[in-house]
């Protein structure tokens, strides 16, 4: 049973169940209604009542949220816990260590090898003499390389590995000398890196899942919101909408200050999407906006007689009467709608947004009141009065409410490292191309194979770059003595 | 609508693309050299207008054009343009051009059908570095990732002959590519599309994870090329089984990418 769990096998079972299950849960967002009102309506008028049942049991409606797709997580968490428990302490002592071959049988595994024969190998110089002639000419009559001879061709060998970027290592027993060279070796630490960094993800995620808090709360200028279980509150200074000259949104900054109980202002500040302010353990973010759909603060008005394009603006306050100079009338700003359009029942206002604001104004004169609509984006739809005055809808000021969202998790700063240390890992991964060399050298010859555990096109061109160096290095050996 | 400068110098590269595909194909089917050359030159040319219509753009609405689907679309071809030159210099094999042109077609072919309308202003929620360098990384990973699907093609393509041929690489070569570049983009993309995009989720939404159609369409390709690199290690879907898989990767990478048009969600910019 332990076997199975810390298996490559499983590992990619789990790996592949967890892919399935995500890609289901993907398609059923878009099939499956999410939570609303009359939602089992909507079910059984759909799918009829076994679908319903499907529905609701498995919960398809929200698939990330159910227990199967929660135990598919949990199986991946327990298979990342046993994989790293089970292997951390190879894969970082690979890292720092690496072992020598035990045999020469064992390079026979290697995707690529080299045999050489001391006795195959030709000096450089002329007369091109033998490997062991020429050792036999430099140190005396031996047939076969003396393990002191060894020590200085093993020496120009690692030397050329080396200078190829290789981290040499050797044992030498009996005669006989196994080393191993390896280039890239903090690709294992990466690996391992990036593993324990997924795993403290999931961690930071389950923590901030199970005890993370969220809501957004409304409020307009001098509103004083809750901050979570905190004696503390949100005091809402005010809140802006700042437009292009496109009337596109630019930005909406929220001034807001943090008082205590006393009302005490702790901290004063604007908060914008993107810059959420930190306090306590919350954080407390610029979410969205509304527009009230039926107050206004104010709104400017022009009127004028006769066709002058300038006239006189007047500020106007809700249900405020003013008298229009030079003319025997009273004007009213009765209602504001953000979004006006017409339905069966008169206007409304299609959205809480201000895509189409206008204000409905009441003239009061001698001959009785009359009412019409004055459009602030669209002046050519403004109602037409049966009296001599023109009038336009110059600017207004709705009552904004600002939305923040105020958020506690506390498992951020553990995700936060997971993301670090994951990161650092990849970094790792991406940058270090791990190959290993391993040999035996004994006094017959040389048995070099190697595996590129990245690129094998790549590894395989290098390998025999790697083989026709030595064979040109171990051939300068004596080529300047000769 | 007018077209902006940006937009001629896209239907410019877009029909060099398309003459240098067709040039690459006769060159694979006749097997004559300066026909290759010629498809070369022609795919370069239309690769400088491509660049200059993404720096035109971005002069136009002074900011990085990475805010719309069109825009996200024209870097991701740009960057599978950028890596069939690099991948040419290194390998000197036309033939590639066979298949790495018509994925960039398709994904220009995907981009032309979608708004191209400037927005000089971003939306509050895009006004962040983090915007730059989740969409940065991303659309350079996609991008790696569809290389390795016009690899999975050729390999397809060459069928069971072995060894080498004048004109198409060997499989081994082929799968190295194909290898090679979702190494490249897993990366990228694991860093980029998901964690940037999380953190940067954290401090725009308060939330580093929503569960949000096109984050779990990330998730879902992100879990696709894990596994398929954890089988790479066990030595398994090698060879036709990588070259299949990969171009199922850019099915999903696809399905993803327009997944704005009908899931919804927060990523629903057009």
């Amino acid at each position: 049973m332990r076997r199975s769990i810390i298996s490559y096998r499983f590992a990619v079972t789990v790996i592949a169940i967890l892919f399935g299950t995500s890609a289901f849960g993907w398609i059923l967002t878009e099939l499956v209604p999410p939570d609303v009102p009359y939602q089992r309506e909507i079910y059984r008028a759909r799918w009829g009542d076994t679908w319903l049942w499907l529905v609701e049991r498995l919960g398809l409606h929200d698939p990330f949220h159910t227990f199967w797709y929660r135990a598919v997580l949990a199986l991946f968490f327990i298979v990342l816990v046993a994989c790293l428990v089970s292997r951390w302490r190879s894969i970082v002592l690979r890292t720092f260590r690496s072992e020598p071959p035990d045999e020469a049988r064992e390079l026979s595994k290697r995707d690529h090898r080299l045999h050489l024969s001391w006795r195959e190998l030709k000096w450089k110089s002329r007369d091109r003499r033998d490997v062991l002639d020429e050792l036999e000419y430099r140190y005396g009559p031996e047939k076969r390389l003396a393990p002191g001879r060894m020590d200085v061709v093993f020496g120009v060998i690692s030397s050329f590995l080396r200078g190829r970027g290789f981290r040499v290592s050797k044992t030498k027993e009996g005669g006989v000398i196994r080393f191993v060279a390896v280039a890239g070796r903090w690709r294992y630490f990466g690996n391992f890196l990036f593993h324990l960094g997924i795993l403290v993800i999931t961690v930071g995620g389950m923590v901030g899942s199970f005890w993370g808090e969220t809501e957004i709360l409304y409020g307009t200028d001098g509103d004083i919101l809750p901050l979570g279980g905190t004696p503390y509150a949100i005091l809402v200074d005010g809140f802006d909408v700042i437009m292009t000259d496109q009337m596109a949104v630019k930005e909406y900054i929220s001034n807001v200050s943090i008082i205590d109980t006393v009302g005490n202002r702790l901290v004063t500040t604007t908060i914008e999407v993107n810059k959420p302010l930190r306090f306590d353990r919350y954080d407390i973010l610029q979410s969205s906006y509304y527009v009230d759909e039926e107050a206004f603060r104010w709104a400017r008005v022009r009127y004028s007689s006769g066709g002058n394009p300038v006239g006189t603006v007047v500020r106007l306050e809700p249900d405020e009467a003013f008298s229009l100079e030079g003319f025997p009338l009273v004007i009213r700003a009765k209602r504001f709608l953000p979004d006006f359009k017409i339905g069966p029942n008169g206007p409304y206002s299609e959205t809480p947004n201000m895509h189409n604001p206008a204000i409905e104004v009441e003239l009061e004169g001698e001959g009785g009141a009359q009412e019409g609509w004055l459009f602030l984006y669209y002046p050519r739809f403004n109602s037409r009065f049966d009296l001599p005055v023109q009038l336009s809808l110059v600017d207004v000021a709705p009552v904004y409410f600002t939305g923040l969202q105020i958020s506690t998790n506390p498992g951020s700063m553990v995700l936060l490292a997971g993301i670090a240390a994951a990161t650092i890992g990849l970094a790792l991964l991406y940058i270090f191309n791990y190959r290993c060399l391993k040999g035996v050298m004994d006094a017959e010859g040389l048995i070099l194979a190697g595996t590129g555990y990245r690129w094998k096109v790549s590894f395989r061109e290098e390998f025999e770059k790697v083989s026709a160096g030595l064979v040109d290095a171990l051939s300068d050996l004596g080529g300047g003595d000769a | 609508m007018v077209n902006t400068a940006d937009i001629d110098l896209f239907w410019w590269s877009f029909w060099l693309y398309l003459a240098s595909f067709i040039l690459f194909t006769l060159f694979a089917s006749l097997g004559k050299r300066r026909i290759g050359v010629v498809a070369v030159v022609s795919f370069a040319i239309a690769l400088v207008l491509h660049t200059a219509g993404i720096a035109a753009r971005w002069i136009i609405s002074t900011h990085p054009p990475f805010s719309t689907m069109y825009e996200y679309a024209l870097t991701m071809s740009w960057v599978i343009g950028v890596a069939f030159i690099v991948i040419l210099a290194r390998f000197r094999r036309m033939v590639l051009g066979v298949v790495i042109s018509p994925v960039l077609i398709v994904v220009l072919v995907m981009a032309s059908l979608l708004p191209k309308e400037i927005a000089k202003q971003l939306m509050p929620a895009l006004q962040s570095y983090w915007f730059y360098i989740h969409v940065t990384l991303a659309a350079v990973a996609e991008g790696a990732f569809l290389v390795a699907a016009g690899g999975g093609i050729l390999y397809l393509m060459r069928g069971g002959r072995r060894g080498e041929d004048d004109l198409v690489p060997p499989r081994d070569f082929i799968e190295e590519i194909i290898s090679r570049s979702i190494r490249i983009g897993y990366p990228l993309f694991t860093i980029g599309a998901l964690f940037a995009g999380a953190i940067w989720a954290q401090r725009a939404w308060g939330s580093f994870w929503s569960w949000d159609p096109k984050e779990t369409g990330s998730l879902v390709v992100w879990l696709f090329y894990t596994l398929l690199l954890h089988q790479d290690i066990r030595g398994k879907w090698r060879g036709g089984a990588l070259a299949v898989l990969s171009i199922i990767g850019f099915a999903l990478i696809v399905i993803s990418f327009l997944g704005n048009l009908f899931f919804g969600g927060f990523h629903a910019y057009i």
